[in-house]
């Protein structure tokens, strides 16, 4: 990795596993993910334009390597915790979801883990990073429109499913 | 039951997904590793198989094949060789494509099949002719068009039957429903399948998309690179190409290109008039 991109990878590693443990829901894909997304990084830094953010050239790199190697199914079944104490490092990590709050969080992402993919990539843009609707369309590379669509759905559905749970 | 208002949704959304960087990972470089040792092996394993093709091909008479070289389109060479050959297709008229993503879930030599919002189709890219259609009253799946249910699409490895899963959310209980459906994209026809079981034990042959991130990546911004695929077994690539207007899509092309020389072979409008 060279010196400039060394630099990169300490200025955003920290948000770039934000990104893959929402959009994974568990530690161990999302560190895959996340190695991944540099290594893609990495190889294709030459095609990086400077004058553009780097955190969303990274970010789409992440999210489309996130689209294209996980199956629905598959990540669905993946997104449960295998042990009681993977669970208790994935929700460590939110200050706000320790003690009485903690079966929020749970119902939370278990509602998350059952949205569709193209709601769950918009919802976690929006709300990791407080990305706009403007910046989440550009890494999703779709229309303004369909973001808004999209999170009004995702939206509905969490609600719902959280007043069932 | 969780009392839920929107500002305490969003208020967990945001600890939820901005959570603290405690468990930040870093990169590694020794990932690269086992990837060394294996291509290594995989180097050696390819030098033996070469050998041996080579002292065959002594024996046939014939000349050893050309080194597979990894696809190689730039930016610009694309620029430049778009709109070379463009043809027009049998029009799917009428169709509402809708505004959510596309996607190619399978694509050889001939055709190529994807999925929109109106629907599943099987285009030849051959001929320019629509093969097959799977729209939504076809499929059955209520809240298809608006993108709510729909999972994923796989097609199977010879093209000819299609597995679509799909979830909805019961309006009442909120419980959601799994459903998986087999296409028949010979045919046409659409069965329901009963046991969701029996679509893990019957499908493990189903194949992932078939272009690689790094080809995916070397198109230009106005393809969408989810939507590109490389036929397996033929040196062509193809790409939906969407243009879209404020807020919706105007016009959709399947663009076919020699995978190695960047040549576009031919560029097929596959739909010129597209509902919001």
């Amino acid at each position: 990795m060279n010196s400039e991109l060394e630099k990169l990878a300490q200025r955003y590693s920290a948000d770039l596993t934000r990104l893959c443990v929402s959009l994974c829901g568990n530690c161990a894909d999302a560190e895959d993910l996340f190695q991944e997304t540099w290594l893609k990084a990495a190889r294709h830094f030459h095609r990086y334009r400077a004058d553009k953010p780097f955190d969303k050239w990274l970010f789409t790199i992440c999210v489309n390597t996130y689209k294209n190697t996980l199956k629905a199914a598959y990540h669905r079944k993946r997104r449960c915790f295998r042990t009681a104490e993977e669970q208790d490092a994935f929700f460590a990590a939110i200050p706000d979801a320790q003690g009485e709050h903690r079966e929020e969080y749970l119902a939370l992402h278990e509602a998350i883990a059952v949205l569709p993919k193209k709601q769950r990539l918009v919802i976690v843009l929006c709300y990791f990073k407080d990305y706009s609707i403007k910046d989440a369309a550009q890494i999703l590379h779709i229309p303004e429109g369909t973001v808004k669509s999209r999170m009004a759905a995702a939206k509905a559905t969490l609600k719902r499913r959280l007043q069932n749970d | 039951m969780i009392e839920t208002t929107d500002e305490r949704l969003d208020s967990l959304l945001r600890h939820y997904c901005g959570r603290t960087a405690q468990a930040s990972f870093t990169v590694r470089e020794a990932r690269r590793k086992p990837f060394k040792k294996i291509a290594l092996a995989a180097a050696a394993l390819v030098l033996t198989a070469a050998i041996a093709w080579g002292a065959w091909a002594a024996v046939r008479q014939r000349p050893a094949p050309p080194a597979e070289e990894p696809y190689a389109i730039s930016a610009e060479k694309l620029a430049a060789l778009c709109g070379k050959g463009e043809s027009t297709a049998q029009k799917i008229a009428g169709k509402n494509v809708g505004a959510w993503t596309p996607s190619i879930a399978y694509a050889d030599s001939e055709k190529v099949v994807f999925d929109v919002a109106s629907g599943i189709f099987v285009f030849n890219y051959r001929d320019g002719r629509l093969v097959r259609t799977f729209d939504t009253d076809k499929l059955g799946v209520p809240g298809f068009q608006q993108g709510d249910a729909f999972s994923s699409l796989l097609v199977s490895e010879d093209g000819n039957r299609g597995l679509l899963t799909s979830q909805t959310a019961d309006e009442a209980t909120g419980a959601l429903r799994q459903e998986y459906r087999e296409l028949d994209l010979e045919n046409g026809s659409v069965k329901k399948l009963e046991n969701s079981q029996a679509f893990y034990d019957r499908y493990t042959v189903f194949q992932t998309y078939p272009v690689t991130p790094e080809e995916r990546s070397e198109l230009p911004g106005w393809i969408f690179g989810s939507f590109a695929a490389v036929a397996e077994g033929s040196d062509y690539l193809m790409a939906l190409d969407f243009e879209q207007g404020a807020g919706t899509l105007a016009s959709l092309r399947l663009i076919i290109m020699d995978a190695e020389t960047g040549e576009i072979q031919a560029s097929v409008s596959v739909f010129d008039k597209v509902y919001g």
